[in-house]
């Protein structure tokens, strides 16, 4: 499979375009963005749906997919997520989303790591890295830490420290920054297919014991499926005023809370079950005694 | 799957009244609908009912079936679907497409609240 492989002018491109938004989201600089790309959704009314897809088989599952709805002129945005994905690989997959809500590259489900022959995906995931971690950014990093911006010559224990400490405060999968130090033409190809093996997951391998020395809090939630299922909590406030301003009845209430794993319960609403309910349920269950006798 | 498309329905019956030369009074009086309710479906604000539907495109002209467009989402919904490669894949997309038309259903009832209170 041929790898595509993106010329200045686009890389030029992405570069502006992730710095525009950047800038336009309130992040100057040396700023990460890591969690607060959630924040970002609700500042661009992005409506984020979580559910865990499961692996089958050795393919992941997609990573995340951005969805339209339009009635009345009135357009609403969903991005749905992957969260059997690692953490970090979430994040990633979101602002990979933010480049197609961007550019209005159109709605599928996103495989970031197996689509390196399709243009706009390469390019998605370009402005990903580059919006999570600007180039400019890393390079000035670089130069800073060793004096010079090749990093041919460093020993590969030093490399792995200086990725695990980027990894815990930009919060780019370790991956992402082999491949952007690469793009940047700060390691060469030999560091790059050493650095890319790399067992970066296992905790108790070298980059996992590296990582966890740095700030290990950080890398096991970065390296935690987080199996979430929901929105966010704005969007769950509409459900419950829906219901307190008597838009929607308890069991619908009920119901559309459950979609997204909530209960009203733990928003201080006991639903109670009708008489008739639990006559069914005696029913129920006395026909089943009935049964066994 | 079809669903009537009420934007389509507001332009279509307020072109071919004004075309017609008639008053919103006037076809309120032809069709048995009432003025205010032909001013709010051509605001896209009311669904009329299946005879009310009935009464404005034998009054009109117009064809029922056109008034009905492939609902949003469905379109990309198969699409996304086709994409899928797993089981697992499959029940992840409808289960966020479910998710989905929820939400915006929660949110057009939210909306059409707020345009209420405003208006009240």
């Amino acid at each position: 499979m041929n790898q595509i492989m993106l010329n200045e002018v686009q890389i030029d491109e992405i570069r502006k375009l992730a710095e525009e938004k950047r800038r336009s989201l309130g992040f100057v600089g040396e700023t990460p963005i890591a969690n607060d790309i959630f924040t970002i959704l609700d500042k661009l009314d992005i409506m984020l749906l979580e559910y865990p897809i499961e692996p089958e088989g050795d393919r992941p599952a997609f990573s995340a997919a951005i969805m339209y709805s339009e009635e009345s002129n009135k357009k609403l945005t969903f991005i749905g997520l992957n969260t059997a994905d690692y953490y970090d690989k979430q994040i990633f997959a979101i602002a990979h989303e933010l480049y197609h809500y961007y550019t209005k590259s159109g709605s599928h489900l996103s495989r970031p790591e197996y689509e390196k022959n399709n243009l706009i995906e390469v390019k998605a995931n370009r402005f990903a890295a580059e919006f999570l971690l600007p180039e400019t950014v890393l390079e000035s990093i670089v130069l800073d830490e060793f004096k010079t911006s090749s990093l041919e010559k460093i020993q590969h224990k030093t490399l792995l420290r200086f990725i695990a400490r980027l990894h815990c405060t930009w919060w780019l999968p370790y991956r992402s920054l082999v491949r952007r130090l690469h793009e940047i033409g700060t390691i060469s190809s030999e560091q790059y297919a050493e650095l890319y093996v790399v067992d970066e997951r296992n905790p108790r391998g070298e980059y996992g014991k590296i990582s966890q020395a740095i700030n290990k809090e950080v890398f096991l939630k970065l390296n935690q499926p987080t199996k979430n299922i929901g929105t966010s909590p704005n969007k769950i406030e509409v459900i419950i005023r829906n219901f307190e301003d008597n838009l929607i009845d308890e069991d619908k209430f009920a119901e559309t809370l459950s979609l997204f794993n909530k209960t009203p319960d733990e928003f201080g609403y006991e639903i109670k079950v009708s008489q008739d309910d639990l006559d069914e349920l005696d029913a129920f269950f006395s026909e089943e005694d009935d049964d066994e006798n | 799957m079809k669903v009537l498309s009420t934007k389509k329905l507001a332009k279509t019956v307020k072109s071919l009244r004004e075309s017609k030369g008639l008053t919103k009074e006037k076809l309120g009086n032809l069709t048995g609908i009432n003025r205010i309710m032909i001013g709010r479906i051509e605001r896209e604000n009311f669904t009329p009912s299946i005879i009310q539907f009935e009464a404005l495109s034998n009054v009109l002209g117009f064809d029922l079936t056109e008034m009905f467009m492939e609902k949003e989402g469905t379109n990309s919904f198969v699409a996304l679907r086709s994409e899928t490669l797993s089981d697992s894949e499959k029940e992840g997309v409808e289960k966020l497409f479910t998710m989905m038309l929820s939400l915006r259903q929660q949110i057009q009832l939210r909306r059409s609240f707020e345009n209420e209170s405003n208006h009240a």
